[in-house]
């Protein structure tokens, strides 16, 4: 890998965060004042001006964004409007439960998303991958929310076999990462379907079958390692999209992760939390695409580190 | 074997005194929307907070809610005081209970009560925490006396003092932790004298309390308060249901009925001391006031309690409650008149032209409902009003877009008109004075402001009262505003729990407010 390509890539990842930073920051001031937010609404204008100069939002919006981005040089990324705490030190201590559920929920995925993918790409065209398919379409256009309260009626209200909210124990755990696990698992499968129809039609398989190989080495051996690349893009992305897909997640559950801080932290134009939130989503995304791009040199001898693929050099 | 029994008999007693002694008190778990971001005394009192921070402090003077029915009393009883004083009409004395104490285990002194209320804190020129100091301003400082005794003075006449005293922002916080852990940390571990005190703040999940046995006003019914997050209601109606939860908050209306099919949830309502209001700007069609009037007139508030309130809350008799020291029973109701709004528009020449009513979503319950049914009742009359929800306040007043009509809520902080009407509606208030748009600031009459000042500086009740009565036919004749209704807060408890809700966000868990087992079900 040449250092370059490294240099290249952390240049445009700091680039694009700078990008979300600025947009966020401007973005956020202008749809909404955090005073007329966070204060009662009956408050007067003496207790509005107290607490826009304790802020600093009583400077001229780019003198505030001077400060912050100098801040930012510094490692300082503020302080919650809401509770005087360190905006990164509140982000962090959230990242571990969005981790789990994030982790749970992709294994939960993947553990039913790919071999069901598999299966239908075999029995193509027959009732299996019918229902396959079906299901991907369904758990994919379930929206989380409401799969989210459908769970919590059946186990919760009327079972009462598991815990609706909160994050004490595993068995609070098992209802989300069910609820987020579900849509990315049909997305999961139907990209392992149309990845391994595209891979069992390629001349190589019918060369693999021609010269005796069985079932089981071709779906193993040549088969699935051809599909991996499309399956990688779209795994890596999804591991960047975690802590986004799931804020209603977390909401629905009251899972204490990031999803819900974020929700709650924009609701309340907490300015610094929102934007330490989005600038580690963003980071995420980069690393997860970085991560891909490396994987594919690594699966794909053809491709190289840099990107290109050695038939074009 | 004569030791060999009395040791066994030793160690049975030892078994069976701890077994008498263990805590059997009850763990009381309450669902809550969400959590606070600061448990200091004065530095957040949403409601979020306060439902929390009623438990953990006491103010010198208790408004004692429960006295009635309704749980809106305005009867004061002893606090942490347990005597006071008028000494003349700045100045009260109070005498402190001996022998309460702060969680730390302190002793409650004067000079707590003076650092709680010195102005450095919260209402001086540039205090510590700014968001109390519209409810403390009132204040000028306070005198140790001796150990026992202060006198607080007010820097102005005021009938209302010790009314303000029972009020928000007045609770009594341990000076010496406080000063030892600095404001921020002072807020995540409050010391106060109530009946329970912090044990356990997870960001994000709950804040746990334990009982302060030491409380003076009996020892707590609960062993500890967890108040758990659970932002979306149906978790937190779930969670009750299958027991996960003793006590939900902010149940909606329409989620009642469900609650009252099951044996074992009881549903509990209070109409809050907080009034839905409707600003309409005097600008573009309503800088006429009899536009505004006709806006007023037009609004069936019987129809909109009985669709979406199940007619369980009401609409005060002009813009007071009868809570109010100055309640005046026999003043009219608002009137539903649409005839009379149709003559006024028409005398006004109004033609139609186009009234915005922009409001926030998700902010008041069932404001968009209750907006959209309006905008009906003002279309029987001829008004033409066009709906704007927004995302938030700023997109609201945006001075660079037309608003004449938004929603607002007065909250009742003191059974006064000085805790409401006059500093949401007088001469220093934001109506008579919008720093967004000048143009859009109440031109009240004169006579409107003097009658404030007779308000605010009268000790006599009769000129008060009179002085009240026509201020609010002027505010009615003007029609900066309206009334619509005061909105319920509606929580659901487990059957066997005996416990009353209060007309503020206040949970009050003292030990005479909270009742567990078959004795509290009966």
């Amino acid at each position: 890998m040449r250092p370059t390509y490294l240099l290249w890539k952390t240049l445009r990842a700091i680039l694009t965060m700078w990008l979300v930073v600025t947009f966020v920051f401007f973005v956020l001031r202008l749809t909404g004042d955090p005073v007329a937010q966070l204060l009662p609404d009956d408050v007067d204008q003496n207790t509005i001006d107290f607490y826009r100069h304790l802020w600093g939002l009583d400077q001229p919006i780019l003198v505030q964004y001077w400060r912050y981005m100098v801040a930012l040089t510094q490692g300082d990324f503020g302080i919650s409007f809401r509770d005087n705490q360190d905006a990164l030190q509140l982000v962090l201590s959230r990242l571990p439960k969005t981790a789990l559920l994030g982790f749970v929920s992709l294994v939960f995925a993947l553990v039913f998303g790919i071999p069901l993918g598999v299966i239908a790409a075999l029995k193509k065209d027959t009732a299996v991958d019918r229902f396959v398919v079906g299901f991907a379409v369904f758990g994919f256009s379930l929206p989380n929310f409401f799969l989210g309260i459908l769970l919590i009626l059946a186990f919760s209200l009327h079972l009462r076999i598991l815990p609706s909210s909160g994050s004490d124990s595993w068995q609070h755990l098992i209802m989300p990462a069910f609820t987020l696990g579900t849509a990315f698992g049909a997305q999961i499968a139907r990209y392992t379907r149309s990845a391994m129809i595209d891979v069992l039609n390629k001349p190589y398989m019918r060369t693999a079958e021609s010269k005796g190989a069985g079932d089981l080495l071709r779906l193993y051996r040549h088969a699935l390692p051809n599909a991996a690349i499309p399956l990688i893009t779209i795994i890596g992305l999804k591991m960047g999209e975690l802590i986004g897909s799931a804020v209603i997640t977390e909401n629905v559950f009251a899972w204490p992760g990031i999803g819900r801080l974020l929700t709650f932290s924009v609701a309340a134009r907490d300015l610094a939390v929102v934007q330490c939130i989005l600038m580690i989503i963003a980071l995420t995304m980069v690393v997860s695409n970085l991560v891909v791009d490396i994987l594919y040199g690594w699966l794909d001898p053809r491709i190289r580190a840099d990107g290109t693929p050695e038939a074009a050099r | 074997m004569r030791i060999l029994t009395a040791l066994l008999t030793a160690i049975f007693m030892a078994f069976g005194a701890v077994s008498a002694n263990a805590d059997d008190r009850p763990d009381l778990v309450v669902a809550v929307n969400g959590l606070p971001g600061s448990l200091e005394s004065i530095e957040e009192m949403g409601n979020v907070a306060v439902r929390i921070t009623y438990s953990m402090f006491d103010p010198l003077i208790r408004r004692n809610f429960l006295a009635n029915e309704e749980g809106s009393s305005s009867e004061l009883i002893p606090g942490i005081a347990e005597s006071w004083t008028k000494i003349d009409d700045r100045t009260v004395e109070l005498k402190l209970r001996e022998g309460v104490k702060f969680h730390n285990g302190d002793e409650v002194t004067s000079d707590d009560v003076v650092f709680s209320l010195n102005p450095g804190r919260g209402h001086g020129y540039n205090p510590l925490i700014g968001s109390a100091r519209r409810l403390m301003l009132t204040l000028s400082h306070v005198e140790p006396i001796d150990k026992y005794t202060v006198r607080i003075v007010s820097k102005e006449p005021d009938v209302l003092f010790e009314q303000r005293l029972a009020g928000y922002a007045m609770w009594i916080v341990n000076a010496r932790e406080y000063m030892l852990k600095g404001k921020d940390a002072f807020a995540r571990n409050p010391v106060g004298t109530g009946p329970y005190k912090m044990d356990e703040w997870v960001d994000g999940e709950y804040i746990r309390l334990v009982a302060h046995d030491d409380y003076f006003g009996g020892k707590p019914t609960a062993k500890s308060i967890t108040f758990r997050a659970v932002p979306e209601v149906s978790a937190r109606i779930a969670g009750l249901v299958s027991g996960e939860y003793d006590i939900i908050v902010n149940v909606p209306p329409d989620q009642v009925p469900v609650l009252e099919g099951y044996d074992d949830v009881a549903v509990k309502q209070v109409v809050l001391d907080n009034t839905h209001v409707l600003v309409f700007f005097p600008i573009g069609p309503l800088a006429d006031s009899r536009v505004r009037r006709a806006l007023s007139l037009s609004i069936d508030r019987d129809l909109l309690r009985e669709a979406l309130w199940g007619d369980k809350n009401y609409t005060p008799n002009g813009h007071q409650l009868p809570s109010y020291g100055l309640y005046l029973a026999n003043y009219p109701d608002f009137a539903y008149d649409p005839e009379a709004a149709r003559e006024l528009l028409e005398e006004a020449g109004y033609n139609g032209e186009e009234i915005v009513y922009k409001m926030p979503l998700n902010y008041y319950l069932l404001s968009l409902e209750a907006a959209q049914a309006m905008q009906q009742m003002w279309q029987e009359v001829g008004l033409n009003v066009k709906l704007e929800p927004v995302e938030n306040w700023t997109q609201v007043t945006d001075p660079n877009a037309p608003v004449h009509v938004r929603p607002w809520s007065n909250t009742h902080r003191i059974p006064d008109p000085l805790g409401s009407f006059v500093p949401q509606w007088g001469k220093a208030s934001g109506i008579q004075n919008n720093n967004d748009l000048p143009e859009r600031s109440w031109k009240a009459p004169a006579r409107f402001n003097e009658l404030q000042d007779v308000l605010t500086s009268s000790t006599s009740t009769e000129e008060r009262k009179q002085a009240y009565r026509e201020a609010l036919d002027i505010w009615n004749e003007e029609a900066p505003g309206t009334m619509l209704y005061n909105p319920l807060e509606t929580y659901a408890v487990k059957a066997d729990i005996q416990w009353r809700p209060v007309s503020l966000y206040y949970m009050d868990f003292r030990p005479e407010n909270l009742q567990f087992g078959s004795a509290a079900s009966n």
